[in-house]
Parts: C-alpha cells; sequence; structure tokens
C-alpha cells in the first residue's frame, strides 16, 4: 500500500469530517461554504486515497473510512447527549413525524399493502419493460453489448426503485398510474417496432 | 448539502415522503431485518465455514501438479460425469483446497490426496438464507432482489422525507421522548451510513435482479438462450462435445500462472466439460488492490494460455459487473473491511429495527392498541438470532441433517412470532429471546469444542470460537443489569 496518499487521504477525510461537524448548526454567512469546504476535503482525501491501488478499490477502503470516521465523531457528539439523558428534554423536535395523519391500524394496514404491491409487482413490470426499452436505444446508438447488458443489469432495479418511491409517494393514485402506463406503453411500442 | 434541502421542501411532500417511507419500510421490515442478520453472518462466511471443520487440513499453496493429482483422483472416483468442476485454491482466509463437481465437494491435502468430504452445513444454510430466504433457487433470488430494491426505496424516500437531515447530521436528544431519542439514533445512523446501506441494497438488488433482466433480453433477443445474454460480459463456453478427451492441463495453466502472473494469486481452477473433447479451462485470479473480484484467464485442452475474459481490463461494463460481489459481501480488503461490513451491518440491522420501534412508539403515543404488533415485532427481532443459534446447535451436534437446518430456522421463527402474537402483555418475551440466543450460543460453541477438541487449537477454530462466545455474552451480561420489565 502506498502510505503516502493513504496517510494524507486518511488526514484529509478527518479533517472534512471535522469541517462538517463544525459547520453543524453555525447559521452565519458562511455556514454554506464551510459546509462546502467540508465535503470538497473529504473529496480530495478520496481522490488520495484513489492513489493507493487502483482508483475503485482505493475510493471504496476510502469510503469506509469516511464512515468509520464520522461515526466516531458522532460518538463523540452523542456521548454528552446521552450522559445527560434525564434530564430536561430539549426543545420540540424538528422533524416531521407529528405529520402523519391519524389512521385506524386497518386503514395503515390496508394502505401499506396496496403500496407494496403498487410498488413491488407493477413498479417491477413497469421497470423492466422501460429497462428493455433503454436497452434496445443503447444497441441503436451503437454502445458496446457488454456495456449496454451491464447498464440494464443496474437500470432495472433504479427504475424499480425510482418507481416504487414515487408509488408510495403521490397519493394520487390516478395521475401516478396514468403516467406509468403511459411510459409502459411507450416503451413496448418502442420493443415492438425494433423487432 | 446539509439544511438547504429541508428548508425548500413543502410540509406536505414531506407528509407524502415520510408515509411513503413508512409503507416501505413497515411491510418489508421483518425479510429486511432477516437478510441484514444474515448478511452480516455472512461477511465471515469463510472463516466460518473454517471453524465448522476445523480438521480439515490447511495449507497456504499447493503446487500444480498436486492441483492436477487431486482433479484426476476426483474425476476418476465421481461415478456420474459432471458438467463443472472446481477447484478452489488457498487463499488467507481459506486457507484450504476444495475440490467440488455437479454432487459433492472434497477437501485435500498438500499432495493432492483427497481427505474428508467438505462439511459446512451451517454456513452453507446462512448463505442460502441470505442469497434465496431458503426459497426456490430463482424465485429466492428474485424475491431478494426486490427486497433489494425496496431497502433502496425505503433509503431514499427516507431522505425526503426527513429534509432537515443533514442539516442535524450530528444532533442527539437522548432525553425527553423514548419515540425521539429513537428517531434520532435511526437518523444519524443512516446518514452516515447510507455510502454502505444504499452501495449494499443496489448491489444486493443487481445481483437479485440480474436473472430476470437478462431472461427479459434473452426472450427479446436471443429465443431465450440466457447464456448469450451473459456471454458478453463473463464470456462465452465452447461448443459442447460430449466425445472423452484426457483432462486438459491443469497442471500447465497453474505453471503458467505462476510463471507470468507472480503477483496474481489463482483463487479456482474452472472446468466446463471437464475429460471431454469441448472441455474448456479457466483460472480466476485474485488482482491486488482492485475491487474486482478476478480475472478469468481462459486456456485450452493442452493447458496454453489463451486470453483473458475482461473482467480486470476489459469493457467498464465488465469491470463495473465484477466489483458488485466485492463490494456486496466486503471481500476487497482483508479483515479490516469485514470487520467494518460487520459493524455496519449491525448498524443497518438497528436502522431497519428501530424504525419499525418509531412507528410502534409513535401508535402508541397516539393511543393506538397496536400491542400485538409491537410484540410480533420483538418476536423477529430477538427470534431471528434464537433461531438461527438453534440452527447453529444442531448443526454442530450432528442431530439436525444440513437439509432441515431451513426448516428448523423457519419453525421457530415461526413459534417466537405464535408465542409473541398470543402472549402480546409478556414483556419479558425480549429478554428471554435475547437470553435464550446467548445460552444456545454458548452450548452450541461448547458442543462444538468438544466434537473437535483434537483441533480446539487449530488457527481455523480458536478465533471464531472466541467470538461466539463474546457474542453469547454480550447478548446475556446486559440481561443480569436490566431491570425485568422492558421488552
Amino acid at each position: 500500500m502506498k502510505m503516502f496518499p493513504a496517510f494524507f487521504g486518511t488526514m484529509s477525510i478527518a479533517l472534512g469530517v471535522g469541517v462538517l461537524r463544525f459547520a453543524w448548526r453555525r447559521k452565519n454567512r458562511m455556514h454554506s461554504l464551510i459546509i462546502l469546504g467540508g465535503w470538497m476535503i473529504i473529496l480530495g482525501g478520496l481522490f488520495l486515497w484513489g492513489q493507493v491501488g487502483s482508483a475503485d478499490w482505493g475510493i471504496a477502503l476510502g469510503t469506509l473510512l469516511f464512515i468509520c470516521l464520522a461515526m466516531i465523531l458522532l460518538g463523540f457528539n452523542a456521548w454528552p447527549a446521552f450522559v445527560n439523558r434525564d434530564r430536561k428534554p430539549p426543545p420540540a423536535p424538528r422533524t416531521n413525524e407529528s405529520q402523519i395523519s391519524d389512521q385506524t391500524p386497518r386503514g395503515v394496514c390496508a394502505k401499506h399493502l396496496s403500496a407494496f404491491f403498487l410498488a413491488a409487482p407493477i413498479g417491477g413490470g413497469i421497470a423492466i419493460i422501460l429497462t428493455l426499452s433503454v436497452f434496445e436505444l443503447l444497441q441503436t446508438f451503437g454502445v458496446e453489448t457488454a456495456n449496454g447488458i451491464v447498464t440494464t443489469f443496474f437500470l432495472t432495479p433504479f427504475l424499480w426503485t425510482t418507481i416504487a418511491t414515487w408509488m408510495v409517494i403521490d397519493t394520487t393514485i390516478a395521475r401516478k398510474t396514468t403516467l406509468l402506463f403511459c411510459f409502459a406503453a411507450l416503451s413496448a411500442l418502442h420493443l415492438a417496432w425494433v423487432q | 448539502m446539509p439544511g438547504q434541502i429541508g428548508d425548500r421542501a413543502s410540509p406536505k411532500f414531506v407528509t407524502k415522503a415520510l408515509s411513503g417511507h413508512s409503507a416501505l419500510g413497515l411491510t418489508t421490515a421483518a425479510f429486511l431485518y432477516i437478510l441484514t442478520v444474515s448478511g452480516t453472518i455472512s461477511v465471515f462466511n469463510h472463516e466460518l465455514q473454517r471453524w465448522e471443520q476445523p480438521g480439515a487440513p490447511e495449507l497456504a499453496s499447493i503446487s500444480p501438479q498436486a492441483a492436477e493429482r487431486a482433479a484426476i483422483s476426483m474425476l476418476t472416483i465421481e461415478e456420474t460425469t459432471t458438467s463443472h468442476f472446481f477447484i478452489q485454491l488457498p487463499t488467507d482466509d481459506l486457507p484450504r483446497v476444495v475440490l467440488t463437481t455437479d454432487t459433492r465437494a472434497v477437501v485435500t491435502d498438500g499432495t493432492g490426496t483427497i481427505v474428508t468430504e467438505e462439511a459446512h452445513p451451517w454456513t452453507q444454510f446462512v448463505l442460502d438464507l441470505h442469497y434465496y430466504l431458503h426459497l426456490p433457487e430463482k424465485i429466492g433470488l428474485t424475491v431478494v432482489g426486490m427486497l433489494g430494491v425496496l431497502l433502496l426505496g425505503s433509503s431514499i424516500s427516507g431522505f425526503l422525507a426527513h429534509p432537515s437531515i443533514f442539516r442535524d447530521a450530528f444532533a442527539f436528544r437522548f432525553s425527553g421522548s423514548a419515540r425521539l431519542a429513537q428517531a434520532d439514533l435511526h437518523n444519524r445512523l443512516s446518514v452516515w451510513t447510507s455510502p454502505f446501506h444504499v452501495s449494499i441494497a443496489l448491489t444486493g438488488a443487481v445481483l437479485g435482479l440480474a436473472s430476470i433482466t437478462a431472461f427479459a433480453i434473452a426472450t427479446l433477443d436471443h429465443e431465450g438462450n440466457t447464456e448469450a445474454v451473459f456471454a458478453p460480459v463473463f464470456g462465452e463456453e465452447p461448443e459442447e462435445n460430449a466425445e472423452p478427451a484426457p483432462l486438459a492441463g491443469i497442471a500447465r495453466a497453474l505453471t503458467y500462472m505462476q510463471a507470468e502472473h507472480p503477483d496474481i494469486e489463482a483463487n479456482y481452477v474452472i472446468m466446463h466439460e471437464p475429460k471431454t473433447k469441448g472441455q474448456h479451462l479457466q483460472v480466476l485470479g485474485i488482482h491486488p488492490r482492485r475491487l474486482v473480484f478476478g480475472e478469468y484467464y481462459n486456456f485450452d485442452q493442452n493447458g496454453e494460455f489463451v486470453q483473458t475474459v475482461g473482467m480486470a481490463d476489459g469493457k467498464i461494463g465488465q469491470q463495473i459487473v465484477a466489483s458488485i460481489y466485492p463490494v456486496h459481501f466486503g471481500s476487497f480488503g482483508g479483515l479490516p473491511v469485514k470487520a467494518a461490513y460487520v459493524i455496519f451491518g449491525v448498524i443497518l440491522g438497528y436502522v431497519v429495527s428501530s424504525g419499525f420501534k418509531i412507528y410502534l412508539l409513535k401508535q402508541r403515543e397516539k393511543g393506538s392498541d397496536s400491542l400485538r404488533l409491537e410484540a410480533a415485532w420483538t418476536g423477529v427481532m430477538w427470534g431471528t438470532p434464537v433461531a438461527l443459534s438453534l440452527a447453529l446447535l444442531g448443526s454442530v451436534t450432528g442431530t439436525i441433517p444440513a437439509a432441515a437446518l431451513p426448516a428448523v430456522f423457519w419453525i421457530s421463527l415461526g413459534l417466537t412470532l405464535f408465542i409473541a402474537i398470543t402472549t402480546p402483555k409478556w414483556k419479558l418475551l425480549g429478554q428471554w429471546l435475547r437470553g435464550g440466543t446467548g445460552v444456545v450460543l454458548l452450548i452450541a460453541t461448547f458442543a462444538h469444542l468438544s466434537v473437535h477438541k483434537e483441533n480446539f487449537t487449530s488457527p481455523a477454530a480458536t478465533s471464531t470460537t472466541i467470538v461466539f462466545i463474546v457474542i453469547a455474552l454480550a447478548f446475556l451480561i446486559p440481561l443480569l443489569k436490566a431491570p425485568p420489565t422492558s421488552r
């Protein structure tokens, strides 16, 4: 392992995480700039780690290191709150849990199950049709077959995830179903045409 | 990055996103949790394989001649023709030579003499749980891939639902309500481990769904022939020719690798249709400091090098696909990376579990009666390690055959769920299950010690035994301090 980029890459990532921690909750004009700087330093650290072995291997190791360092800093941050956990509660939450609407358990269950079926089988089917259509487009544009196939391997879960997330977030079922079926129909027409 | 996203998101959108996040999480939480636990254990599957069979010969390397001798012996005693034949060569984390045909696997010593049948039923059971949820192979793989998609969807909807998640990336509120403490921990751990869980979910989804994507492409373009879809990525297999022929020159191929690529560690010898005129010999070489799992070196019948497939230096798509497995299982950086994966895996298990708990706490705050659901979740959360430990105990004592381990796991988990749902007011369920896990794990570890006492000090046994004892104590010790009230 090349010690120089590994050492300075580690230092850079640690510094970047530290800068993010420093910028946390500071509400002055420099706030955004400091945060941007923090992320830039982290990216610099990942770049250095990319020099340690092959770029992909080094960046993967650098990313794991980034998570570890962030978790350590998080631990330091959490410790005082953990020690003082029996004291007076802090101000009202800024999270948004309270915005959930009240529903009966049966209603919640039905809603979640219907969302699951929309997201899973239907979303999956449409994702595959769209993926096939993109694969044929890639072939048309002369993309190398191996690259096209691997693109589709990633595209299926990516599109499925996007559709699934959208299906469960958008509450206007008619709109999302119509749009999705339009996409699917267009893709199916495209596939029929290229056959 | 922090802050600004949230300031622009409308409360209506956030509410919808949170509702979607809950929907995705709640419907899949139990299976995601089981996959997370089994995946975390699978990271150390090589070490566990060694531990299950500590008496098997271990060696740093094997000579090409000995490897060929072993292959000839194996194929001679094999009663039926095998379509694929593998020799697993010794590596740092699995220093064994294992020969595998379509029907069996054996371990050899350094001279190429077959010593014993390979036996790691529990590790295989855990791997099968993670790969297929013990369903039929293709269906299981697809279901697991779909769960990967839903985990990825949960991550994305989680970020959309919590617009201030980056702004509050270091905030903690342990005091106050239990739900806020859980929510803070859930959100903080989620955001900082997101590079891990997003990549795990994506690679898991790709691994699981590649076969149905390939099937769809094959149906469209190759008259249903999926091999034709995989060929441009993983290389083509030559035409089959079943006429008998001498075994291809394994020793020569391995000698070539040692001479021409001394920096590359040969990991597998793979033979397609061995001892036929259509046989095809490949050596999988591990490239150091690369994310790819390796490169296939193709050889002809005589063991002459032909070409590489291109997994390490071919098309970018080939290199990406070759990196998926190491990224998913953390097998690209030795022990430190594996240890990091286990820690992050435990955190992911906590994130899945705490997400469900937050929902339950919210229901309790609203006055809704979700006692049975709460108990069921306790049953899943702590019933999973109990069921895994029971399968381990049955496996190491030899009282449960390998084929029955999935049944033991699912029946135990089902029983735990049944008890949880029928006795929802029993507050001690979680403690009993944690205690049960610790006790069963300790018994299984000591049973293993007594069965393999002659190999007690072997490198394959010692460290894993210690780890099992530590895990068992980690389940037991907090119970001695905890008040006997909480789940």
